[in-house]
């Protein structure tokens, strides 16, 4: 525990410098270019509290879009990683290099393609989070459900289990550290990818809040959307790391 | 009456269709076990123990010839025989109780009872106190030993073992061979013992079926008559063990590698595992 601490006091140092220097770097700046952190903090923190500038409901609007494109594609995700990772093998080679073609599509690329198909608005936003979401799911998962221990498998299977309780006593507990690590990094693409979304076409949502600043020319909310947004993904992160590593401990165990 | 009766079984590897000549990992295995007794088999390394173990579970189907348990064939894993893999194959998310209840769980045998008989084989088998530690929290012998009670627990027939002490230190080895002897004694289980090992094979068992190499069938089985109940220290030992031990070890000489590249068994996959006659 102490050390863990210790550990997270020296972490914390560069991150410290960092604004320290940009505290004392924008003091000397020219006007207009580099805000202090100071004011930014400042700035932001009145943003939350003025009800004109509805930073929270903006908030809740990326939310919503990243939550349903998330949540389809970890259903849609995690049910084809599972069948095409065990049942279906033959398939499984017919479409997974065809989804990894897929993975390399650049998404922020796409996002135009998106609007012409679902036009502007939350369909469009979701099924751009949905894309961007569903391939590190999906390979993830394949993966981990493919390299499942056999001798489990044969273990649970001699003793009559039939195909679901094998499903569910081993297949799924085995792969579940690996779906967390495959939703992880499923919501970090999310975040990037509705942040764009939002800035190219919307009305709504903090990338919406973060262009219409920049339209203006508010300096101090322009950084802050940036930190802002950068400290939700962390959050984010943060949560599915220790829901990914709840599940990890008898993995880290018994490996180690 | 015999309990297990290998009739001519034979079971090969091989595309279908494909033009290189089918591999055999068993060609007429016989072999006949009766209730009660305690069979090992020995042989070396690609003479079909694996291949006919998962024939007996009802892992896989045989191609020719049939295997009764109680007069009846075979027709799939079922909870009247029980295996003890290599390699223990302990569940590591699972504690050791919940482990030794796994089979009873797929019975549908209700909590409460499910916790009685757990408590009572993980006393046999010398577990109590790590109830609820995880697999990696114990020794190789310790988990051994909880892969043995998983399997007791919900009171198979037959104990099919696959070199379960294969993994443990010369001591432990030497320890739960004792306790599988004394279990075996108390239960009264047929068992049938695949190892390696020509003690262990002529220390425990009641015949010792010496397997030649590819295509897997038993050359030869020899009755081991020495007396009964036996600690293993005791009797390895006795001129009528070293005996034994040179029969064997003579029968497996033998078996010489043969020519050519030794055939491999096809790479398994979970969808294998999972329904072996039904892969997409």
């Amino acid at each position: 525990m102490k050390s863990k601490i210790k550990r997270a006091t020296i972490a914390i140092i560069p991150l410290l410098a960092f604004f320290v220097l940009w505290e004392v770097g924008a003091y000397y700046a020219p006007r207009g270019v580099l805000p202090q952190p100071t004011k930014i903090v400042v700035a932001m923190l009145h943003a939350f509290v003025d009800p004109k500038e509805q930073l929270l409901f903006q908030t809740l609007e990326s939310f919503k879009r990243i939550g349903l494109g998330f949540l389809l594609a970890g259903v849609v995700g995690n049910v084809l990683g599972f069948l095409l990772g065990t049942y279906f093998r033959s398939l499984e080679r017919l479409f997974i290099p065809f989804f990894k073609v897929c993975e390399k599509i650049n998404p922020f690329a796409i996002i135009p393609i998106f609007m012409i198909l679902f036009g502007i608005g939350m369909q469009e936003k979701v099924a751009i989070v949905f894309w961007a979401c569903i391939w590190p799911i999906l390979t993830t998962t394949q993966e981990a459900a493919k390299n499942v221990d056999l001798k489990l498998i044969a273990a649970t299977r001699a003793m009559g289990a039939s195909r679901a309780k094998i499903f569910i006593s081993v297949i799924f507990p085995y792969t579940l550290p690996d779906i967390f690590t495959g939703l992880k990094i499923a919501i970090r693409v999310a975040f990037f990818m509705i942040v764009a979304a939002e800035t190219i076409g919307a009305s709504s949502g903090l990338g919406w809040y973060y262009i219409r600043k920049q339209a203006m020319y508010n300096l101090n909310l322009i950084y802050g959307s940036i930190l802002y947004i950068t400290v939700l993904a962390i959050l984010f992160n943060f949560l599915f790391t220790r829901l990914e590593k709840k599940f990890l401990v008898w993995k880290e165990a018994a490996f180690n | 009456m015999a309990k297990i009766e290998i009739k001519n079984l034979s079971r090969t590897y091989g595309k279908k269709g494909s033009k290189t000549e089918k591999f055999y990992a068993l060609r007429d295995f016989n072999l006949s076990i009766d209730q009660g007794e305690f069979v090992t088999i020995v042989g070396p390394s690609g003479c079909g123990k694996s291949t006919l173990l998962d024939l007996l579970i009802g892992l896989s189907r045989p191609e020719t010839g049939q295997i009764l348990i109680d007069d009846k064939p075979v027709e799939g894993p079922a909870l009247d025989r029980g295996i003890v893999l290599q390699g223990y194959a302990l569940f590591p998310w699972r504690t050791v109780r919940k482990n030794v209840e796994l089979g009873l769980e797929i019975k549908g045998v209700p909590r409460k009872e499910r916790r009685e008989i757990s408590d009572h084989y993980i006393k046999l088998v010398d577990l109590a106190g790590f109830e609820n530690h995880y697999p990696y929290e114990l020794s190789g012998g310790m988990q051994q030993r909880a892969a043995i009670a998983r399997i007791l627990a919900y009171d198979p027939d037959v104990l099919l073992m696959d070199e379960p002490f294969a993994a443990v230190d010369a001591q432990t080895r030497e320890v739960m061979q004792d306790e599988l002897l004394s279990i075996w004694e108390k239960t009264g289980k047929t068992v049938l013992f695949v190892t390696h090992n020509i003690e262990e094979a002529v220390g425990l068992a009641d015949k010792v079926a010496v397997l030649s190499r590819s295509p897997g069938a038993v050359k030869e089985v020899i009755d081991i008559d020495l007396p009964r109940p036996r600690r293993i220290g005791s009797v390895r030992n006795t001129p009528d063990f070293n005996l034994l031990y040179h029969r064997v070890w003579e029968l497996l000489q033998d078996n010489r590698e043969p020519a050519g590249a030794a055939a491999r068994l096809p790479a398994e996959s979970v969808a294998d595992k999972i329904m072996p006659d039904a892969v997409l």
